[in-house]
C-alpha cells in the first residue's frame, strides 16, 4: 500500500513536470524578417579584437560611456536604444581587429550642418531597412552563437545579406535580451 | 584624419559651450511605420481626476507584470508601451490604458488564447506620428497635445489613442519617452 502511494506520488510529480517544480516553460525565440525603424543617432567608431570577442566587453563599455557623455554634452538625449555594428567579413584583417560602430538613438532633431560633420563622433540619419532578426539571452561571450543561428536561418531563406550584422541593446539594463540583426534583401 | 585623440578636448569645448549657451534642441516629430513584435499586456483604468498618480500606477503594474511573464517562460526586452485605448475624453470618467511589455519569444496560438492573468499579443506594424517627451511622464500632456495639433495640421486622421514607448532601466522612471499616435 505504501509502495502504491509512493508510486502515485512519483507519477504525479512526473506528470506535473516542470510546472510543479516552478520552472517556466522553454520557448522558441522570435526569428524572422522585418523593416527596422530608422531615426537619428550619434555614432562612435572603434576597433575590437575579432579573435577575443569574449573579452571585448570592457572596450565596448568604455566607448559606450564616452559616447553617452559626448552625446549629452552636445545637447542630445539618448532614447535608450543603441546599435553596435560590427564590420565582420570572411577575410580577417592581419591584426585580427574588426571595425565597430556604436550608435545611440537620440530624441532631438539634428540640423543639416550636424549631419554633415566629419568627426569620429558623427550625427547620422538611420533609414528604415529590411533585416533578419532574433534575440540573444546571455552575455556577450556567447553572442556569436546567436549570430550563427541567424546566419544559418538567413541562408535557408530566399534572402541575401545586405550589410554588416549588429546588435540592438537597451542601454538601461544589461539583463535584458539583446536583439541580433542582419540587413538582408530578397535574392 | 582620425580625431579620436581629440575627443576629450572636443568634449571639454562642448561642455564649456553648453554651460555658456544651455543648448536647447527641438525634439523630432514625424511619421513612421513601427516595427512588428510580440508583447504581453494588461489593462488598467485610471480616473481622469487622478491622472497625477498615473505614472506611479503604470510603474507598479509593469513591475507586477514582468514576473508573471517570466513564470510563463517569456523574457521581457526592456521596452514598455503604455497605450491609451480611447482618443479623447472617456464617457465614464475612467481612462482605459493597455500596458505592454515587449518579449523575445515567439508566442504560439495557445498563448494568444490562454488565460495567464495577462494577454499575449502580436504587434503588427502600424503607421504613426511620433515625437519624444523629455522629463517626468506626469508632465507629458503638453507634448502629446503638440503632437495631436501637428497631426491635425498635416491633415492626418488619428486612428487610436496616444501611446508612450519607454525603455525600462533598473526600476527608475526613464527621462525620455517616445509618444506615438496611430494615423492614416
Amino acid at each position: 500500500m505504501k509502495m502504491t502511494r509512493l508510486l502515485i506520488g512519483c507519477v504525479a510529480i512526473a506528470a506535473l513536470g516542470s510546472a510543479a517544480l516552478g520552472q517556466a516553460p522553454v520557448r522558441e525565440l522570435q526569428m524572422g524578417t522585418k523593416t527596422a525603424s530608422g531615426g537619428y543617432a550619434t555614432t562612435l567608431d572603434f576597433e575590437l579584437p575579432v579573435n577575443d570577442f569574449a573579452n571585448a566587453g570592457a572596450t565596448i563599455e568604455e566607448h559606450v560611456k564616452l559616447l553617452d557623455e559626448v552625446t549629452r554634452e552636445l545637447g542630445f538625449t539618448p532614447t535608450g536604444t543603441a546599435h553596435l555594428e560590427l564590420e565582420i567579413s570572411m577575410e580577417a584583417r592581419p591584426d585580427g581587429m574588426v571595425q565597430a560602430h556604436i550608435k545611440f538613438f537620440i530624441a532631438e532633431q539634428p540640423t543639416d550642418e550636424e549631419l554633415g560633420d566629419e568627426f569620429d563622433i558623427d550625427v547620422v540619419q538611420i533609414g528604415e531597412e529590411m533585416v533578419a532578426y532574433t534575440y540573444h539571452k546571455g552575455g556577450l561571450d556567447s553572442m556569436e552563437q546567436s549570430f550563427m543561428k541567424l546566419m544559418q536561418w538567413v541562408f535557408g531563406q530566399p534572402l541575401e545579406m545586405n550589410g554588416f550584422p549588429r546588435i540592438v541593446a537597451n542601454l538601461g539594463d544589461d539583463d535584458f535580451p539583446i536583439e541580433v540583426q542582419m540587413p538582408v534583401k530578397p535574392e | 584624419m582620425r580625431l579620436r585623440h581629440l575627443l576629450p578636448i572636443i568634449a571639454l569645448l562642448v561642455t564649456v559651450t553648453a554651460v555658456g549657451q544651455d543648448i536647447e534642441r527641438p525634439v523630432q516629430r514625424g511619421i513612421k511605420t513601427t516595427e512588428p513584435g510580440a508583447a504581453i499586456a494588461t489593462s488598467l483604468a485610471i480616473s481622469i481626476d487622478d491622472m497625477a498618480g498615473a505614472a506611479e500606477a503604470f510603474v507598479r503594474a509593469l513591475n507586477d507584470l514582468q514576473p508573471m511573464a517570466e513564470a510563463e517562460g517569456f523574457t521581457v526586452l526592456g521596452v514598455s508601451h503604455i497605450a491609451t485605448l480611447v482618443f479623447g475624453m472617456p464617457q465614464d470618467g475612467q481612462m482605459p490604458f493597455e500596458l505592454r511589455l515587449l518579449i523575445a519569444e515567439q508566442p504560439t496560438q495557445e498563448d494568444y488564447d490562454a488565460d495567464y492573468g495577462f494577454k499575449v499579443m502580436e504587434l503588427a506594424p502600424q503607421k504613426v506620428a511620433y515625437t519624444f517627451h523629455k522629463g517626468p511622464m506626469d508632465e507629458s500632456q503638453g507634448t502629446t497635445m503638440g503632437l495631436i495639433n501637428w497631426v491635425m495640421e498635416q491633415e492626418l486622421q488619428p486612428t487610436g489613442g496616444p501611446e508612450f514607448v519607454m525603455n525600462l532601466s533598473e526600476g527608475e522612471e526613464p527621462n525620455v519617452a517616445e509618444i506615438r499616435l496611430p494615423v492614416k
